[in-house]
């Protein structure tokens, strides 16, 4: 196990070609890249696993070329909205969008009522954020799903802090309407 | 405070502002209804957005990645093999050959693994998809390697799948030359007639050279012309391209078209919707001898998303001229935070970029963008 590893001597693993440091780099990001992909294509699953994996897998084939002067973690959010971008102009092509909106198949679990509709309402919230234009919508999953400051959404999204509050403005006013029936 | 304050709402909300300004934000709220709408609607939306939530990728990520790693590992590793095989050298020069009497010579590339590895390295080959008629092809087979040509005559196509990334089909009576198929770079030579792009990869990854500029993919499809002289024009159909020469770049997205010519500057984009005024001023402009005259014209026939053909500008007219650019601008939109009329007519680089985020909003509503 390399929990302790730091993740420097993880990189330099890596790039040596030690596929158990990248299982430990992946073991630590896998989160926040899954969850910023789920909830930019409106909870689709299997779409958030495709997106995850091409991420890590760039992520891993440029490793050599990481100059260390950012976290990867700024690094692997940045190769993320990037491909969810091109995912959605691909969609977008080949007239796939509907896709977001299909169920996935999965089984359903067993829960109580108040968890029941609180997932309800995080479904229909992913949905509405996901109808929004990718500039409004990035903006919104760094800040809600992963607590980011402006100057550390700024900075993945590489515009300005002031570029940052106008489109978090307008994508939440757009949600709001969006979902106007739900207040 | 008598301006309205929706731009520094989100601000205010997240105590992203200082004491003073809170305050004037705060007591702006107060008496402004419009200011309060804006206020209250954001505070609702933040509300709801709060309800998304972060889960861990399932196991089955890592397995698929740890067996795309194989793959790729395997293929690395043929390449290795293939650089390691004998070559032919050159053969020595006429002088040589004379005291040498022509011998043949050989070389080992070399065996060592690292040296390998740090040589410029070609891609795989691609693959012909599809052809019509009879296309003329210096590859062999269905494949084209880089280095190699495919020429069309006026009843043929064909379509050549780029690496994993998209395809381009090759027009009638067009020529294209391979130059790169490498992981870092995938590149080819329209040198005439017409191609169409369509790819999805990260920027700047896609690049097609014309006689008279480049065409930089940013996650797009398009269509590149090349006519008889050299000229290029290109139309982006869905994201952007950057069109580059000479250290000048056109930042091109859906819907708009921007074309170079030879020996000439960088032509400026322009949406294709624009008025036939508009575009007749700015060819005047951009290549002719169109001066003061065309900028008027440009600046009067510019409406809404005219606004991509106006930021361009910016930088090439006269600084006098800057100021009526900025505000026919201000029509449409509010200046960024930051961002100042005197500093855009400075040409900031920071603040013009400033801006050109905000205007993407309005060139983003172009038929055929994500949204």
């Amino acid at each position: 196990m390399r929990e302790n590893e730091s993740e420097s001597d993880l990189i330099a693993a890596g790039r040596a070609g030690d596929r158990a440091a990248f299982e430990e780099l992946f073991r630590r990001n896998q989160r926040q890249v899954f969850s910023v992909a789920l909830n930019f294509f409106g909870g689709n699953r299997q779409t958030a696993e495709d997106i995850s994996q091409q991420v890590f897998l760039k992520f891993f084939l440029a490793l050599k070329k990481f100059r260390g002067d950012s976290q990867v973690s700024t690094w692997l959010y940045r190769i993320t909205i990037n491909l969810c971008i091109d995912e959605q102009k691909k969609r977008r092509r080949f007239s796939f969008f509907s896709e977001l909106f299909e169920n996935d198949d999965e089984t359903p679990l067993e829960i109580d009522e108040a968890t029941d509709k609180r997932l309800e309402l995080t479904e229909e919230v992913r949905k509405a954020v996901a109808e929004l234009k990718p500039i409004f919508r990035a903006p919104l999953v760094l800040k809600h799903v992963e607590g980011m400051s402006y100057e550390e959404m700024a900075r993945v999204l590489d515009i300005s802090e002031g570029t940052v509050a106008s489109r978090l403005s307008r994508g939440h006013r757009m949600l709001a309407e969006k979902l106007s029936h739900l207040q | 405070m008598n301006s309205h304050v929706t731009n520094q709402i989100s601000l205010f909300l997240d105590r992203e502002l200082s004491e003073d300004e809170r305050r004037e934000v705060g007591e702006h709220l107060i008496t402004c209804a419009e200011c309060r709408r804006a206020h209250d609607e954001e505070k609702a939306g933040r509300e709801l957005a709060r309800v998304m939530s972060g889960e861990d990728a399932p196991p089955s990520v890592w397995a698929g990645i740890e067996s795309k790693l194989g793959q790729a590992e395997e293929e690395d590793r043929a390449r290795r093999r293939r650089a390691r095989i004998l070559k032919p050298a050159l053969a020595f020069g006429v002088a040589i050959i004379a005291m040498v009497l022509a011998a043949p010579f050989y070389i080992y590339l070399t065996s060592d693994e690292e040296q390998a590895a740090e040589r410029p390295v070609e891609g795989p080959v691609w693959t012909i998809e599809e052809t019509q008629g009879d296309p003329s092809t210096s590859g062999s087979g269905n494949t084209i390697a880089a280095g190699e040509v495919i020429e069309t005559d006026a009843s043929s196509s064909a379509r050549i799948a780029v690496g994993d990334i998209g395809r381009v089909d090759v027009a009638p009576n067009s020529r294209v030359k391979i130059v790169s198929t490498s992981e870092t770079e995938k590149r080819m030579s329209l040198e005439r007639g017409r191609l169409k792009a369509e790819i999805v990869a990260p920027p700047r990854l896609f690049i097609v050279d014309t006689p008279s500029a480049k065409a930089v993919d940013l996650g797009c499809a398009y269509t590149l012309d090349v006519d008889e002289n050299g000229n290029s024009r290109l139309h982006v159909t869905s994201g952007y391209v950057a069109l580059e020469t000479e250290g000048l770049e056109s930042y091109v997205p859906a819907g708009a078209f921007c074309e170079s010519r030879k020996g000439k500057k960088l032509g400026t984009p322009f949406f294709g919707n624009a008025s036939d005024l508009l575009k007749k001023s700015l060819a005047d402009f951009d290549f002719g001898d169109g001066g003061p005259n065309a900028i008027d014209t440009i600046i009067r026939e510019s409406v809404r998303k005219d606004t991509l053909t106006l930021w361009h500008l910016l930088e090439k007219v006269p600084e006098a001229k800057r100021a009526e650019i900025v505000a026919k601008i201000l029509e449409y939109l509010e200046l960024p935070e930051g961002v100042t009329v005197d500093g855009l007519i400075r040409l900031d680089e920071k603040m013009m970029m400033d801006l050109r985020s905000d205007l993407e909003v309005l060139w983003y509503e172009e038929p055929g963008w994500f949204d």
